[in-house]
């Protein structure tokens, strides 16, 4: 096996990073890694890129694979072969508001990261309601306390930083995971080597 | 260069008696049952720019009993990531008659001369046929079984499997289908779907009688095709220096305008995506020399076009760099 890969800097990059090492003894511990954007190990080629960039790389065939949340595979609706869910980077794509708030104009202002998510399942959900994204990246909790927005549509672990700036879920859209995902020619030409790759995953994960 | 390669294209799709077939730019919508299609609103009517062209050429074509070779080049129209409208130039090649081996042989035998003419040999082509995925989505109803394809066609099996546990699918479906998709590494349970990719195993030894390279043929039982016509093999060729999918094609069942069903089997790629992959092979005869002198190598050229040679003239000038020029060079007095 010799693939490249890249995984996400940010929320899943411990999580990713000791599961290829799982998989790889070669590659250094996560203390001893520096910023350094590229590793390279005896199976992964490593590539340390932002989570939104990633189905990018592997769309691009810069990686062979890539490990990235659901909710940005979602988003991105990138040409890749999603092969499987990971054990890790468990997290809700969630409506979270004040507590008080409800849906009772017609018009309604949401406030996320993930604007293609948000007219995909809001404009399903929401019918006949005039809804007005505004794009923000990142602190998207900060929006309904500024007033910039009635809601905001954004991923959420734990909900601690939802409930430290007092706003509740109001629906969950999905639930998500870190996701194992390949570059559609790289998987056709290396199919054996990728499938053996997911049955260790499975033997490990077990 | 893209001349080069239609004239590759054309020349070998001609020896093997394929004819140039033109279609219609604009198709009904009924023809496209598929979210990509850019719609065309015009008098109340709602029609489609073709996202493909086999379609068309189905609609057209009349089938007497002898088969219809016929080959084509020009431009598709798809929405990609339900808001670009992209164009590209779709090359294809359709044999229309009824099922027989052959004729599924000789479709991409086809393929394997031209990319063999192309000097393109790191290819790999999948194979699957449609019955395969039939088997399962017989256990589904009309809404679910669009729904799987989706996800299949998209390559989107996480997506798959949470939709199939959202649904609340039998486990021993859910087995089948990840056999299928993690084939060869998965072991089949499934007797009938066994059967088939035994089939297909067969049919890809019989390849080799028709001297084709079966190292390049793989069985991925899991290939699935946008476009609900085909009805049989179907198959997807992958460039080893490619980010994405060349092409592809499959058998096929339709109706043309008559209403006759028409049976057929078609291969289609876009030029764009080999136009930096083939080898350039020119054989024109460059005359280089001083433009002063043009008269007397004019009775020359004559002599070589007389014996069916290509022959082009170029003005030589110091800073001229030869190593551009493709072809056999004369270099004149």
């Amino acid at each position: 096996m010799n693939f490249k890969i890249a995984i996400p800097t940010g929320r899943l990059l411990n999580d990713s990073w000791n599961f290829l090492r799982k998989i790889d003894r070669s590659l250094p511990e996560i203390s001893k890694i520096s910023r350094k954007l590229i590793w390279e190990g005896e199976i992964f080629k490593i590539f340390l890129v932002k989570p939104f960039d990633i189905p990018t790389y592997v769309e691009e065939r810069i990686t062979d694979l890539g490990i990235v949340g659901g909710d940005v595979i979602k988003e991105k609706e990138s040409n890749i072969v999603t092969l499987k869910k990971l054990n890790f980077g468990n997290c809700k794509m969630v409506i979270a508001s004040h507590p008080q708030w409800k849906l009772e104009e017609n018009k309604v202002k949401v406030s996320t990261k993930y604007p293609n998510i948000v007219e995909k399942y809001l404009k399903n959900i929401w019918k006949g309601f005039d809804i007005e994204i505004v794009k923000l990246n990142g602190s998207i909790e900060l929006a309904p306390l500024a007033e910039i927005s009635d809601c905001i549509v954004d991923l959420v672990e734990t909900g601690n930083t939802l409930r430290e700036n007092n706003l509740v879920i109001k629906e969950i859209l999905f639930e998500t995971s870190a996701c194992l995902i390949a570059n559609e020619v790289s998987f056709v030409w290396n199919k054996e080597k990728i499938l053996e790759l997911i049955f260790l995953i499975e033997n490990l994960e077990e | 260069m893209e001349e080069f390669l239609e004239e590759v294209l054309r020349r070998t799709l001609e020896k093997w008696g394929y004819q140039e077939i033109k279609v219609p730019i604009l198709g009904n919508l009924e023809l496209w049952k598929d979210n990509n299609v850019v719609k065309i609103i015009s008098g109340g009517e709602v029609l489609a720019l073709r996202p493909e062209i086999t379609s068309l050429i189905i609609e057209k074509v009349n089938y007497v009993n002898i088969p219809l070779r016929l080959y084509y080049i020009g431009p598709i129209f798809r929405l990609e990531k339900e808001k670009e409208i992209t164009e590209r130039y779709q090359i294809g090649w359709e044999l229309i008659c009824p099922y027989e081996e052959w004729r599924d042989m000789e479709i991409l035998a086809i393929f394997f001369d031209i990319f063999k003419n192309l000097k393109i040999n790191s290819f790999i082509i999948e194979i699957n046929n449609t019955e395969i995925w039939d088997e399962v989505f017989k256990e589904f109803n009309e809404n679910i079984v669009e729904k799987i394809r989706k996800f299949i066609i998209k390559k989107d099996f996480v997506g798959l499997f949470d939709y199939l546990s959202l649904i609340n699918v039998d486990k021993k479906i859910i087995k089948d289908i990840r056999s299928i998709i993690f084939y060869p590494k998965e072991e089949i349970n499934n007797n009938k779907i066994k059967d088939m990719i035994e089939n297909m195993i067969e049919f890809r030894k019989k390849l080799t009688d028709i001297e084709i390279d079966i190292e390049k043929i793989k069985i991925s039982p899991s290939l699935l095709r946008p476009f609900n016509y085909y009805k049989g093999l179907i198959f997807q060729v992958y460039l080893k220096d490619l980010k994405n999918s060349l092409g592809g094609g499959g058998s096929y069942i339709q109706y043309n305008k008559k209403g006759d069903k028409i049976f057929g089997i078609g291969f289609a790629f876009e030029e764009e995506k080999i136009k930096n992959l083939f080898e350039y092979i020119d054989d024109r005869k460059i005359f280089l020399g001083d433009p002063k002198n043009y008269k007397n190598y004019f009775k020359l050229m004559k002599k070589e076009r007389e014996k069916n040679n290509k022959v082009v003239f170029i003005p030589y000038r110091e800073n001229l760099n030869i190593e551009n020029l493709k072809g056999e060079i004369i270099i004149l007095e």
